[in-house]
């Protein structure tokens, strides 16, 4: 299933990452809320670290590749969302259990905005760099 | 091995992520050469499984939605090479220098076939299909 129109930047390779991503945070909650799974929940949350990770170093390079005017703001928001990331990965533990549901739902709701605000902005400027010719017309 | 312009299709996600793949390969041989593989051995694998689901599976979401031509084929070369990283995990479990040596012989094989071959002619699909569906 595409992702919501609404959240879609036109450019395949992000739509598709954003889906993805958005789904492995689905796991994450799903994993914990079944709190007895230690195991589940923190392979969960490394796959999708590593996955948040990789997906940023894309946007990255398209951002440089065709020097983004904002990078260094879009690249500030990317650097506090693994830190997030991270900082739950290494304290989850301590919370009880109906708090990682919780993050997990506002870390969701982080990129839904991050989306609109940020990276339809970032998408448009890569489809108008690469795809010149439809923006004239 | 490096990544260089040979390898580049242009396609900014694509490119980068043949170079992740390809900075890997020269990692663990380099690392193979001083002894000190085993530690990335294991990021390897886990990096491989990663990288045979997502970066496939984007490509595969190009191919159908720019209709590519070649996308049977190219899907099968996909297939297998996710069959042969399945196996490779179920024989070896953990780190040998055997393992090790075994994973940098189908690497080398992958990048240098498929990457090479197959990706170049997607990426060339990938950019005259994006040109002519904007053309005014």
């Amino acid at each position: 299933m595409d992702l919501d129109i609404q959240y879609q930047t036109g450019l395949l390779w992000q739509d598709y990452q954003h889906k993805e991503w958005i789904s492995l945070l689905g796991q994450l909650k799903e994993a914990a809320n079944d709190g007895q799974n230690q195991q589940l929940f923190y392979e969960a949350i490394s796959f999708l670290a590593m996955y948040v990770n990789h997906h940023f170093s894309v946007e990255e390079a398209y951002m440089k590749q065709y020097r983004y005017p904002e990078e260094r703001f879009h690249r500030e928001e990317h650097r506090i969302y693994i830190l997030r990331l991270k900082d739950f990965r290494e304290k989850h533990r301590e919370y009880a259990t109906d708090v990682c549901p919780k993050i997990v739902e506002n870390m969701t709701d982080w990129v839904y905005s991050h989306i609109m605000e940020n990276d339809k902005k970032l998408g448009e400027f890569i489809l108008t760099k690469e795809q010149p010719r439809l923006k004239q017309s | 091995m490096a990544f260089d312009e040979k390898y580049e299709t242009g396609v900014v996600w694509q490119d980068f992520q043949h170079k992740q793949l390809i900075d890997l390969f020269q990692k663990i041989k380099e690392a193979r050469a001083n002894k000190k593989d085993e530690s990335l051995f294991r990021y390897t694998v886990a990096f491989l499984a990663m990288y045979v689901n997502h970066h496939f599976s984007l490509e595969e979401e190009y191919m159908e939605k720019y209709q590519y031509p070649g996308k049977d084929t190219h899907h099968k070369e996909h297939q297998a090479f996710v069959k042969e990283i399945k196996a490779f995990r179920d024989e070896n479990k953990g780190y040998s220098q055997r393992a090790s040596d075994d994973l940098l012989t189908r690497m080398e094989d992958w990048i240098l076939t498929h990457i090479l071959e197959d990706d170049q002619r997607l990426g060339r699909h990938i950019h005259s299909f994006e040109k002519n569906r904007s053309a005014p």
